[in-house]
């Protein structure tokens, strides 16, 4: 217990402890906890509006989503690392005198505790919204929360134990079992989407489930369904049971380091390992695709560079994972295109340019040396990388329009449209000045790193609600048809992205590392 | 012999602690200079102010004739530059990285492969081309960054600790490189903890110590300095000389006005 307890506090301290020393103490962290309130607030009175006018079983459908979900972001971090490991910890911890099963537990108690302190309140606000909402007393939100807290904790452990697995066997298909566990985990959800979909989570005898209808049973202060809490016990039992059974099992030598605070990347010498693996059978797709330094001008091969870099470092998987969540829900959707999907695009490639400019102040800026002792300025370089951001943003949204115009044959109105398409350039340029100012210290969460994050985001909404309402007055104040609309939008679009390029290579010329 | 690096009275504090005081340095063309000295002496602040990846508090510093300072921009055509632990971006492949910095360094396109081929071959490293830098070895990672440092063929060569983790024959190939360019009328700065090889190598040397030189000249005059006889190695030079400059700190003078140069 005594060497769980100090890898535990270790890993506390290495990931926390430098925001915490830092300028702005845990107030990073106290804003990271609390700009998540409101929405908290917002979803849990709206999932109990919904639960009010809702029957049992649709009920349990409504609860199991977000499950679902929590499930497979679980399954999906076995499928890359599943533990929290820091090179460091190779280096003086695993060669020590540690038991597999005391480094898994700390492992285990780390991830449970830095989930709770990040999602933790956020949770709980919206359990308590939730309860408030279908008319029920404060003190229901409390068993409401700890089933959640169960069912974070069953994940968790779950996650762990795919990956003890994968090292123990080896040669066992342990990832494609994964896989096809966390594709029927998703499966039902479609049934939201498309209500003609056979399979709905209502019925189904699995972890999700069987946890939504422990909630609902509190919500509706109706006595727990025996099956389903033997089936929510079953399941945190048998995979506390196999937890136990093979936490001793020694996987040291199948873990790779991955505890940093950037989104999506790891080491990159095992992240290309992986990818080499994983792209093997494609035809080495990332070496495939090559920087050409021979051809065209500095920013565009800069601009080359930054995308080759995301391509290459695994970035390009967050970029996948961002895209498929922005377009898929407009694409699958009953309804035809509105506002609110483009907001949602919008939204989520803004949210995708902010953990890009993270990524890329965590990663990517140190080798900045190599253009700062040049007698070449560093103006190219971040006119690249502001068009490498930019370019993504724009394929997303390009993806998103072309997902509409197949599965409902329409385009959207140069309005609509025009959020999504100045927005990514927008949101660019914010992250290209912003990274030309601000220092964020590798493997350290910080006010400056959540800073980025919001302000992409921000700035990326702001360009574009500018972009919309140039283009909405000119249709209202001019009376002019939407092909002169969309010369506005053009126009716009140019002018903000020949602004945002001569503003970077302003604020490049005083860039130092 | 034309003075290729002149530094004088060079003084840098980080939070109020002093990296440098007063450092004083200079190195001709046609010379190799190993700058030697105990951790923490200020080898790499030095070398970083040099590149015009650090800002001094006050000093004068020239590279080429060129007073770094007063233009921090134009004279880095003609220097090359070796980090100590050189960050590489990993996602590359040593073909594409050193493309990259043939760009970046203004090699014409048309001779960046031919150069960029050369350099691999003489590295050892052409097998190795079209995989990421991140798949290759420290010493493979460090040769790679030698390579940047001369695609462009530079005046002058500042090297920062260049032959860590090298193997054997890379470090001869390497050292005879660096010789050769000497020959050829450059100048190389070279900070290097391997006294054996600076004695080796380099043409002077200087110790450099709490953030001064506090001794510089050919392996005789430094015997003379020290007071030791002609029997003695490098290393017994460096311990005498370093032994004698326990100096205390000195105050250092008013930082350098934004606005008007001293």
């Amino acid at each position: 217990m005594g060497r769980t307890l100090a890898l535990f506090t270790y890993k506390l301290r290495f990931f926390f402890g430098p925001s915490l020393r830092g300028r702005f103490g845990p107030l990073a962290y106290a804003a990271l906890i609390l700009i998540f309130i409101p929405s908290s607030v917002a979803i849990g009175i709206t999932m109990g509006a919904t639960l009010r006018s809702m029957d049992t079983a649709q009920s349990v459908g409504l609860l199991s989503t977000p499950l679902a979900g929590l499930l497979s972001l679980g399954l999906l971090y076995s499928l890359g690392r599943g533990v929290t490991a820091h090179a460091s910890e190779f280096d003086f911890f695993m060669t020590a005198r540690v038991r597999p099963r005391e480094y898994l537990a700390a492992d285990l108690l780390f991830q449970f505790v830095s989930l709770i302190a990040a999602g933790g309140l956020a949770a709980g606000v919206a359990a308590l919204a939730m309860v408030l909402s279908v008319g029920r007393p404060v003190i229901a939100a409390v068993p409401l929360f700890a089933v959640l807290i169960t069912y974070t904790f069953f994940v968790l452990m779950t996650s762990q134990v795919l990956v003890v697995l994968r090292v123990r066997y080896p040669k066992a298909p342990v990832r494609a079992a994964t896989v096809v566990l966390l594709i029927l985990s998703l499966l039902p959800a479609i049934g939201f989407a498309r209500p003609g979909f056979p399979l709905a989570f209502e019925g189904l005898p699995i972890p999700p489930t069987a946890f939504a209808s422990l909630g609902v049973s509190i919500l509706r202060a109706e006595p727990l369904s025996t099956a389903e809490l033997a089936t929510a016990i079953a399941y945190a039992g048998a995979v506390g049971l196999v937890w136990a059974v093979l936490s001793d099992t020694y996987i040291f030598h199948g873990i790779r380091p991955t505890l940093s605070a950037g989104w999506g990347q790891v080491d990159l010498g095992s992240r290309m390992e992986m990818q080499r693996r994983m792209t093997a059978r494609l035809g080495r797709v990332t070496t495939r695709v090559r920087l050409r330094t021979d051809r065209g001008g500095d920013t565009g091969l800069m601009a080359r560079l930054h995308l080759i870099r995301i391509w290459r470092d695994g970035s390009v998987l967050f970029v996948v994972l961002f895209g498929v969540i922005a377009i898929l829900p407009a694409g699958l959707s009953g309804a035809g295109p509105s506002g609110t999907a483009a907001i949602t695009v919008t939204q989520t490639l803004t949210f995708l340019l902010g953990i890009l400019a993270m990524n890329w102040a965590f990663y990517e800026r140190d080798n900045l040396w190599i253009v700062l002792t040049s007698a070449k300025g560093s103006g190219a370089y971040f006119r690249g990388l502001m068009i490498g951001l930019a370019a993504i943003g724009m394929g997303t949204t390009a993806a998103f329009l072309a997902i509409l115009a197949v599965t409902h044959a329409v385009a959207l109105p140069i309005e609509m449209l025009a959020l999504p398409v100045v927005s990514p350039v927008a949101a660019a340029f914010v992250a290209t000045a912003l990274l030309t100012r601000v220092k964020l210290k590798p493997s350290a969460f910080s006010f400056a790193a959540l800073g980025i994050f919001f302000l992409v985001s921000i700035g990326g909404f702001l360009g574009g609600l500018t972009a919309q309402a140039a283009v909405t007055a000119a249709g209202a104040a001019l009376g002019v048809a939407a092909f002169a609309q969309a010369a506005v939008l053009g126009a716009f679009l140019a002018g903000f992205l020949g602004f945002g390029l001569w503003a970077v290579t302003r604020l490049a010329a005083s860039f130092h590392l | 012999m034309a003075l290729a690096i002149d530094i004088e009275q060079l003084w840098k504090s980080y939070d109020g602690q002093a990296a440098l005081q007063g450092l004083s340095l200079q190195a001709y063309e046609g010379e190799i200079v190993g700058l030697i000295g105990p951790n923490g002496a200020g080898k790499t602040t030095t070398l970083k102010i040099l590149v015009g990846l650090l800002r001094p508090d006050y000093g004068v510093v020239r590279v080429n004739g060129h007073d770094v300072l007063a233009d921090p921009v134009a004279y880095k055509a003609d220097i090359g530059y070796m980090p100590e632990a050189p960050t590489l971006p990993e996602y590359l492949t040593p073909a594409e990285f050193l493309g990259y910095v043939g760009r970046i360094r203004d090699l014409p396109k048309e001779r960046i492969a031919a150069r960029t081929s050369e350099l691999l071959a003489f590295l050892d490293l052409a097998p190795k081309a079209d995989e990421t830098i991140a798949s290759l070895s420290k010493g493979m990672k460090a040769k790679i960054a030698f390579a940047a440092a001369i695609l462009h063929e530079p005046r002058t060569l500042i090297l920062d600790e260049p032959l860590i983790g090298i193997d054997p024959a890379g470090q001869h190939r390497l050292k005879d490189r660096l010789m050769s360019i000497a020959r050829a009328g450059g100048t190389v700065l070279v900070s290097t903890h391997q006294l054996d090889t600076a004695e080796r190598l380099c043409k002077r040397v200087a110790i450099i110590h709490h953030g001064r030189n506090v001794a510089t000249g050919d392996l005789a005059a430094l015997r003379a300095q020290a007071h030791i006889d002609e029997a003695e190695s490098l290393e017994e030079i460096f311990l005498r000389l370093t032994e004698e400059a326990q100096i205390p700190p000195v105050e250092a003078p008013r930082r350098r006005s934004w606005f008007r140069r001293s």
